[in-house]
């Protein structure tokens, strides 16, 4: 009898014991929030993947930290004088991971299956600009443009635009997605789907041997885990940590936190073909209903922006424009001037845990517009109903106020006011979920897409973006921080406002 | 007892079906487009319209199930739309890994809760007793995501016992597995408790200490084997519960288990993952039951099965 | 026990044993001050549930914030007093939808036998094989997360619980003399049902009901940490305790009271629950 109560502490003893361990030291554990999807670039739309796909693949052209572009996969380029044709020297001497080697053809290869029949979710990066592709020589490659298009070399800086070995494509076709094959400084070793991915350094890269040996993401979904990973050491590295936990965070002398402004703005949309939110003083009274500073400074603890447009700063194309001020008594006034003198009710949604304290964010605003009057109800749906709900076009739509967020993933304007606001792009068809329909807006934007002169583009910029700032289809709240934490052993990480966090070849673990 | 086994695979049959043609038709009426979806909030209609066909989705709805039908008797469940995965092989990967952990926490349950029950039998109305049975309160009555981030708050971040996520060394397994086997190690305690009490009071548990048997014989030979057969059916339950995947227990810890297979399947409409997992759940509940019923057997020479 | 046995008797009976177990006192203690507060949270609550100051968030236990405020800057112990009527709600909603579907199916099944009877067990052998929770989501994913559908999700999901129950009882209760006798009097289908088999299946179904209520409130707690949960302004438990996850380390009194609220209310219907086992088994007379 009395033995039997031995067993309970011999257990947990043993149970201990398995506990200890530690990781090799030259493997860095990188805890992400979510599972990769695809690693095949072109059809990759998350985050995640386009994180992983950036060590294991290359770009012709590559954004440094400040999202400039900078040489990547090609040495150098230039724009002919009608802006109809580029033409890229490539880099010599490069290998993709499976030995083939990469060249013009390589690339060649790549932009014609954009614009073939095999149509990945990317395309639209290249069908809509590019006519045809030229091999001048193995290592001259020229692109042959249907139009000029001012942001040609972001569309290549994209992450979709990572270029895979086409002998590996012919070969896998579309399962390449589970068995990518780069040029990049690592290399895919195993994927056990919702657990890890395993990389391992690609000892030919042509940069200089990489320092890290391995990489393992692991699939961390819980925020407070991956907190707690990275604190208790089980991880070097932690994504998408919550604000509340960074001022914990910097406290400790063992971790390096790094918060990085985004492109990603939170925004408000509104039904511009539904009454009432047809009338732009019911749009702008909820604006001047809005505290963003508030959302920011409480919600937030700082580690957010407000937005004033829904470009955000560090976009190429950003135009600074006036912040809106809030003002709930002039929101009243606009609201009975709309002919609601006895303030409003409507239907608002949110996703919940899609962004950073999204749904929190929904219920503040809810509390806000209160005091002018507003009175919202609140839903919220999972992310595919959600994703349904707002693709509805405009006569089934049952949609009035939601919450959104959008990140042009080419770093530039102009993938915002496209497929956003410009009538072309209604739902179903584009991603214009607010309706909004304005004949001089669209007149912009499609003059600074085939602007040839840059100072053209950026005029018709502003003005666009003035439009938006005036008529408020939408009411941008503020733009994400993304912050990241790791061990003070790993130097050269790259966290970039396209919230990518990822390593290269000169990243490295000290002992 | 072999035709009674063979009966009741049979039987698995129309369950399987049922659980087919209702988990199709649910996610039918499931509002949200797997194709959609996957494109994500930058979507392009081509690509959309690429996916729908490539899976079948165009199909009319009674040709896309008799396809899937007839594809899963041939043991093909089709590829994951998320990650092209073959769904046979996510399947094995999630449910080996389901097993290790379901395997671990029953049996931390079962050591906890048979101890516990029995003790707390033995010694009725002792200081033991009350407690255990207060324990095996808070057992049943924590959420069990709770319970997860605490044992994480305590042994991983402020003892540094375990580690607080990930997978693949039996050391991630420890915490999850208590979290997991928590609530079973209660259920069982409480069952193992009553039913030793009532076998305790037989008479031929008198009889054999007025033979003289020593005690330690008499409780574990005797009484515990005759009090089992209520306790096993809950061991059963539990068990069959934990290998149908324990989507909360593995979310909290980041464990690829099937349950969050199955959930981030229907959350991403993944409709060949979510058929896959569904099927493989339903026939995981049923052979645990049949195992149960057969463990009747054993520890009961008076049950036989016809 | 050829005759029914005499209800009046019994129920004090019942009741004389349950006022000898402590345990089941505290537990029923327990779920009278929850069904209290759940009543009237609005005239005990200090605060509206819904107000909140966003410069005051995470704010710990204060005289004026007794239970410190939550994430919004809310008034936390207003939230948990006027959250216990959205747990009673749902689990009302939720036992009672299990309890007439599951009684009916039980009753049908066991009294009629054959065809029937298979038909339905099969059924719920399906609902059962099928993993609950992936029948909540889908409903809550078909029907939009809300109190309702979570209620109408948590109920569907205990139905085959009671199925089995009231089946068992009828089972062997069917063959009893009283029911050859109302028979043999001349009495329909429907009247030996509902007036002589249901009655006599009593104490199995409120045990269960009331274990159930417990199951209920986990469950509801599991879903809203899917994200499927009542939506605000509805002050979910399950919801608050999910929402805390974040301030887990930060601010611990966020998540701690709601859970505890969560767990002292599922721990008072257990003991409840368990109390009325004890007291309605006749086997277990000392």
């Amino acid at each position: 009898m009395k033995r039997s109560l031995l067993w309970l502490p011999l257990l947990l003893a043993a149970l201990v014991a398995f506990g200890a361990g530690e990781a090799s030291a030259q493997t860095v554990i990188y805890a992400a929030g979510a599972d990769p999807d695809s690693l095949d670039p072109p059809n990759a739309e998350s985050n995640p993947s386009e994180a992983v796909n950036r060590m294991i693949y290359e770009n012709l052209v590559k954004f440094d930290s400040k999202l400039n572009l900078v040489p990547g996969l090609a040495e150098r380029w230039e724009q002919a004088p009608d802006g109809l044709s580029w033409t890229f020297h490539l880099r010599k001497g490069v290998n993709f991971h499976d030995g083939t080697p990469f060249n013009a053809e390589a690339v060649k290869y790549f932009v014609e299956r954009m614009l073939g029949p095999e149509k990945p979710s990317r395309a639209a990066l290249y069908t809509p600009f590019v006519e045809s592709v030229t091999v001048v020589d193995p290592y001259t490659v020229r692109m042959n443009l249907k139009t000029p298009f001012a942001f040609f070399l972001n569309n290549l800086a994209h992450s979709a635009s990572g270029i895979g070995s086409p002998a590996a494509h012919k070969a896998l076709g579309k399962d390449i997605a589970r068995k990518p094959v780069g040029t990049g400084p690592f290399k895919f070793v195993e994927w056990v789907h919702g657990d890890h991915l395993t990389l391992a350094r690609n000892e030919a890269y042509w940069g200089g041997k990489p320092k890290l040996e391995k990489i393992v993401v692991k699939t961390v979904k819980e925020d407070a885990a991956r907190v707690m990973m990275l604190q208790s050491g089980d991880a070097h590295l932690a994504v998408r940590l919550p604000a509340e936990d960074i001022l914990r965070l910097e406290k400790d002398p063992r971790i390096q936190l790094d918060s990085t402004e985004t492109l990603r703005v939170l925004y408000v949309g509104f039904n511009c073909q539904k009454k009432p939110f047809s009338d732009v003083r019911v749009r702008q009274a909820f604006n001047l209903a809005t505290d963003r500073e508030s959302i920011v400074r409480n919600l937030y603890r700082g580690r957010a922006l407000a937005a004033s447009n829904i470009v955000a700063p560090r976009t190429t194309g950003y135009v600074p424009l006036p912040a809106h001020p809030y003002d709930p008594e002039k929101a009243k006034k606009l609201l009975a001037e709309a002919g609601y003198p006895n303030g409003l009710k409507a239907r608002f949604i949110s996703p919940m845990g899609r962004y950073p304290k999204d749904y929190e964010m929904a219920q503040a605003l809810q509390q806000q517009w209160k005091q002018a009057g507003i009175e919202v109800s609140l839903g919220t749906m999972e992310w595919a109903a959600y994703l349904a709900a707002t693709r509805k076009p405009v006569d089934q739509t049952e949609v009035e106020i939601f919450l959104l967020g959008w990140a042009p993933s080419s770093a530039e304007a102009r993938w915002i006011l496209y497929p956003l606001y410009h009538t072309e792009q209604w739902v179903p068809k584009g991603n214009n979920r607010t309706f909004y329909s304005n004949k001089e807006f669209d007149d912009y934007v499609d003059k600074l897409t085939k602007a040839a002169v840059q100072a053209e583009r950026d005029r018709y910029l502003k003005l666009a973006q003035e439009i938006l700032h005036r008529e408020v289809p939408q009411i941008p709240i503020l733009v994400t921080k993304e912050t990241i934490g790791y061990t003070k052993k790993l130097k050269g990480v790259i966290n970039s406002p396209l919230e990518l966090t990822y390593f290269d070849h000169n990243t490295q673990l000290e002992k | 007892m072999i035709r009674y086994i063979l009966k009741r695979l049979a039987m698995l049959v129309p369950v399987l079906f049922g659980v087919t043609l209702v988990s199709f038709s649910l996610l039918q009426i499931v509002p949200g487009d797997p194709a959609v979806l996957l494109a994500g909030e930058d979507a392009n209609p081509d690509f959309i319209e690429a996916v729908r066909k490539e899976y079948g989705f165009d199909q009319p709805l009674h040709v896309q199930y008799l396809r899937f039908v007839a594809r899963a008797v041939q043991g093909d469940f089709g590829i994951s739309i998320r990650n092209r995965q073959p769904v046979i092989h996510l399947l094995l990967q999630r449910f080996s890994f389901t097993v290790q952990l379901s395997f671990l926490s029953i049996l931390i349950a079962a050591a906890i809760g048979l101890i516990a029950g029995v003790i707390s039998a033995t010694r009725q109305y002792s200081i033991f007793d009350h407690a255990s049975m207060v324990g095996a309160l808070f057992g049943i009555s924590l959420p069990i995501f709770w319970l997860g981030l605490l044992l994480m708050l305590v042994f991983s971040v402020h003892l540094r016992w375990f580690p607080a996520g990930g997978s693949g060394e039996l050391r991630h397994l420890v915490l999850p597995a208590i979290a997991l086997g928590a609530a079973s190690a209660a259920v069982i305690a409480r069952m193992t408790r009553a039913s030793m009490l009532e076998v305790i009071r037989q008479d031929y548990i008198r009889t054999a200490r007025a033979n003289g048997l020593r005690e330690t014989v008499v409780i574990y030979k005797h009484a515990l084997k005759n009090a089992m057969i209520p306790v096993i059916t809950v061991f059963g339950l539990e068990f069959g519960y934990m290998l149908g995947g324990a989507v909360l227990t593995e979310t909290v810890f980041s464990l690829p288990g099937v349950g969050r297979l199955m959930v981030e399947g229907i959350f991403q409409r993944d409709y060949a993952v979510v058929q896959g997992a569904m099927l493989l759940v339903a026939t995981t509940f049923v052979l645990v039951n049949l195992l149960t019923d057969i463990a009747y057997a054993l520890f009961d020479p008076k049950i036989r099965y016809e | 026990m050829s005759e029914p046995p005499a209800r009046t008797s019994q129920a004090a009976e019942v009741w004389r044993r349950l006022k000898r177990n402590r345990a089941a006192l505290a537990g029923g203690a327990i779920v009278a001050v929850f069904v209290f507060t759940a009543l009237f949270a609005p005239w005990i609550a200090p605060h509206a549930p819904d107000a909140g100051d966003l410069g005051r968030r995470l704010e710990p236990p204060s005289a004026e914030h007794w239970l410190g405020t939550d994430e919004l800057g809310r008034d936390i112990f207003s939230r948990i007093l006027h959250g216990a009527r959205v747990s009673l709600q749902i689990q009302l909603v939720a036992v009672l939808i299990a309890l007439v579907a599951g009684c009916l199916l039980g009753l049908l099944g066991g009294y009629y036998g054959g065809w029937a009877d298979h038909g339905i067990m099969r059924a719920m052998d399906i609902l059962l094989a099928f993993p609950g929770i992936f029948l909540a989501i889908s409903i809550i994913a078909v029907l939009g997360p809300g109190l309702l559908n979570l209620m109408l999700a948590a109920g569907i999901y205990s139905i085959p619980q009671f199925a089995r129950i009231v089946r068992g009882s009828i089972l062997s209760l069917k063959e009893k003399e009283f029911v050859e006798a109302a028979r043999a009097a001349g009495e329909g289908d429907a009247s030996i049902l509902f007036r002589h088999l249901l009655p006599n299946a009593m104490a199995p179904i409120i045990i269960q009901t009331t274990l159930r209520m417990a199951t209920v409130l986990l469950t509801a707690s599991g879903l809203s940490f899917l994200g499927l949960g009542v939506q605000p302004p509805h002050p979910e438990w399950g919801a608050m305790l999910s929402n805390a996850r974040p301030y887990l380390i930060t601010a611990p009194h966020v998540a701690t009271f709601p859970g505890l609220a969560i767990m002292l209310v599922v721990m008072g219907f257990n003991l409840f629950g368990d109390g009325l086992r004890d007291s309605l088994d006749p086997r277990l007379k000392d």
